[in-house]
């Protein structure tokens, strides 16, 4: 699912799969309520009180704080979708006529042109920059990983998506 | 631009466009709060391991492209504004122009000439762009000719502005990748001081700030503001509104965060290309960069210190590379503007950008147990204050002097009455004011003449804060409190060595004299030969040394429960 519009987080979506990889689409229920996938539950790591540690040596403290994390995270992603889908309507239904009446107004061609389409392109990628780190925290908190090493190296391949690369 | 356009300009297109723009510039401001305000501090506060370190880097990250995000953004926003504001002053021009016209019975051309309808052969203006040519009898001729005059000159004025705003526009284009490097911050600072130029070519019209208004009336001036002027400074001025004392915490808070940002990236730039070039006389300049960066270094860490130990949110109040000397690093942790109890702290002799990482961490504990102190019904604030230009220990510079003091007085009393305008009067907050070694020099002669709106005033390690006696600092002599390291080598140098130069009255009197007639505080037990920097000590089970805890009690107000020195 790899290039997968955040966009879809809020105008709807295919249904969303449970995996491992910190994938757009990775998030199911980012609740602090949830308990995360229904094999979770099965294995029977629920323990009555918060000191009580997992096989993965997490607690049940620290399963809810990252799901916290990870529903906190997500939920930043929607302010941002709304306002880059408006760009997103601007851009596909220009605000100036710069064939016509607005022709010789040369800010109306840079608003439509330049920015409305870069900047939408931006929200887009960060929205989906908050679904890809709120699903790493969700899989840190439901048992995904097998302990604290793994769950980091899932942290450390976000980065690499995002490193630096000549640009403007 | 041809004068039918302008004529046909639906500038509301703009306005839709800003709007769109705000949107995101806030959900850029929601999400960089949210994630340190909310998840960082939920993680540090509850998690530990490699793997949360790693979670807290990419919190870090991504709370950077929100911050980009919304600088940038709030920036167009501001741009495409002001470009509508121009717009439309120069449309009604050209419209009142064309009533005109057609009041006299005249006619507009394609070109922008205006023809009398008595007009015969003219030889005159066809060909001038937009208008500017009359053709007519003479004194129809003239009337036509004024006319004409006013529509070239309302299409210059929109094609002045689309041109301006164009070039500015064009280099707001987004980054194609969500790593934010310090080249991005350095364009974004190099943005803002185009589209400042920009505004005031065009002459984007902007209420001013009172010119060196009082605290207060600089908090009048911000009240009256549409929230649109606000964001308007806030994205042009982030420097001014950042140092404006009386001006809310958050406020400042935000334009600060960005001038930070802005200045790293320009500094780290600037760095990268010093050690490449090595022009003459660049160490100098390295070194001042250098200090910088440790200083915006400390700032980020005690943001990153969020969360852990219940440390609340910081606020920004002041920042500057140079200040006055020193450079300007005014720092709170937990909103003033809301506290129920204040301190604001100013540090010694030596303190600059590049040493600051101590102080903060001095005003962390103290936050802490003045919070505990207080109970959990009472908010606390303390604040970090570094807007002077602390004395070296150096020939020529050195804290014999009383010269750093009498230049750090009045924007100490101003940074004080700010705060206190902002938090709506001087009994929204009981506040204590409160200078370390040199730094109570600086107090002292604040509070002097009774000019320091504080109910408690503090000192640690004073060599004197030139006055007399207690009562001369104008919040009553039991409200004023010392507290001295005993029989420890630096602190009594300092105090004892100092009193010669700050000591008040003919017996140069010190805060911890008997006769000065203060409270002088119990130190606690001897906890080594050098104790000058000790005041702020945790022991090791993180509890408050005796110093500590009787400073907390008094940011507190809890005065019955500090233990003086016998």
């Amino acid at each position: 699912m790899v290039g997968r519009s955040a966009i879809y987080d809020v105008i709807g979506v295919p249904a969303p799969r449970a995996t491992a990889e910190p994938d757009s689409s990775a998030i199911n229920d980012l609740s602090p309520d949830s308990h995360g996938p229904a094999r979770m539950q099965l294995a029977g790591q629920a323990p009555s009180h918060s000191g009580e540690t997992g096989s993965d040596g997490q607690t049940v403290s620290d399963r809810a704080a990252w799901r916290k994390a990870a529903h906190d995270t997500d939920q930043l992603k929607r302010p941002v979708i709304r306002a880059g889908l408006q760009m997103a309507f601007n851009t596909l239904n220009t605000l100036f006529d710069v064939d016509g009446d607005d022709g010789d107004f040369e800010c109306a061609g840079v608003i439509d042109d330049t920015l409305n389409s870069s900047w939408a392109e931006y929200a887009n990628k960060v929205a989906d920059r908050c679904t890809r780190l709120a699903g790493s925290m969700q899989n840190a908190g439901t048992m995904q990983h097998n302990n604290d090493e793994e769950s980091r190296g899932e942290f450390d391949r976000l980065s690499h998506r995002y490193r630096d690369t000549p640009g403007r | 631009m041809k004068w039918q356009t302008l004529a046909k300009l639906d500038t509301e297109k703009l306005g839709r466009a800003a709007r769109v723009y705000k949107s995101l510039s806030s959900a850029g401001e929601q999400g960089k709060d949210g994630l340190n305000n909310t998840v960082s501090p939920g993680i540090r506060g509850k998690l530990e391991g490699r793997a949360a370190n790693a979670a807290l880097r990419q919190v870090g990250q991504l709370a950077d492209n929100f911050h980009y995000l919304q600088v940038q953004t709030g920036l167009i926003r501001t741009n495409i504004d002001l470009l509508q504001e121009m717009l439309r002053k120069a449309q009604v021009r050209l419209h009142q122009a064309l009533r005109e016209a057609e009041r006299e019975g005249f006619t507009v051309e394609s070109d922008g000439s205006v023809s009398c309808s008595t007009a015969g052969s003219e030889d005159d203006g066809g060909n001038k762009p937009d208008g500017g040519a009359a053709h007519g009898a003479d004194s129809e001729k003239k009337r036509a000719l004024g006319i004409a005059q006013e529509i070239f000159d309302a299409v210059e004025q929109a094609t002045e502005a689309d041109r301006t705003y164009a070039r500015v526009l064009r280099r707001l284009k987004a980054d194609d990748e969500l790593y934010v490097s310090s080249g991005d911050w350095n364009d974004t600072a190099a943005d803002t001081k185009v589209s400042r130029k920009a505004a005031t070519e065009a002459g984007a019209y902007l209420p001013q700030p009172p010119e060196s208004g009082s605290p207060l009336e600089n908090k009048r001036w911000w009240d009256l503001l549409g929230d649109e002027d606000r964001d308007h400074y806030l994205a042009l001025y982030p420097a001014q509104i950042g140092a404006l004392d009386g001006l809310p915490a958050d406020i400042r808070d935000e334009a600060n965060r960005a001038e930070t940002a802005t200045t790293k990236g320009r500094y780290q730039t600037e760095l990268n290309q010093l050690l490449t070039e090595r022009p003459s006389g660049w160490k100098g300049r390295r070194d001042h960069i250098n200090d910088t960066l440790k200083g915006i270094e400390a700032i980020e860490s005690r943001f990153d210190r969020t969360g852990i130990k219940g440390l609340p949110p910081a606020y920004l109040l002041g920042f500057h590379p140079k200040g006055r000397g020193d450079g300007r690093i005014i720092l709170a942790d937990g909103n003033p503007d809301t506290a129920d109890h204040t301190a604001i702290h100013v540090p010694g002799t030596t303190a600059k950008l590049s040493t600051i990482d101590g102080d903060l961490h001095r005003m962390d504990r103290l936050w802490r147990h003045s919070s505990t102190a207080a109970g959990p019904d009472a908010s606390v604030s303390t604040i970090t204050w570094l807007d002077y230009d602390a004395p070296d220990i150096n020939p020529g510079h050195n804290p014999t002097r009383g010269k750093f003091a009498d230049e750090g007085a009045e924007p100490l009393r101003r940074f004080t009455e700010g705060t206190q305008a902002a938090q709506g009067g001087a009994d929204a907050s009981h506040t204590t004011v409160s200078g370390h070694s040199y730094g109570s020099a600086v107090v002292g002669e604040a509070a002097k003449g009774h000019r320091l709106p504080a109910d408690d005033i503090m000192f640690q390690g004073s060599p004197g804060v030139h006055v007399r006696r207690a009562e001369d600092l104008g919040v009553g002599a039991d409200h004023v409190w010392a507290v001295a390291a005993d029989n420890t080598v630096d602190d009594t140098t300092v105090r004892q060595g100092g009193r010669a130069f700050h000591g008040g009255g003919p017996d140069r009197a010190i805060p911890t004299d008997k006769r000065f007639g203060g409270n002088v505080m119990d130190y606690g037990p001897w906890r080594g030969p050098m104790g000058h920097g000790k005041y702020w000590d945790e022991n090791r089970d993180g509890d408050p040394t005796v110093s500590l805890r009787n400073m907390a009690k008094v940011v507190a107000g809890d005065y019955g429960n500090v233990t003086l020195k016998q």
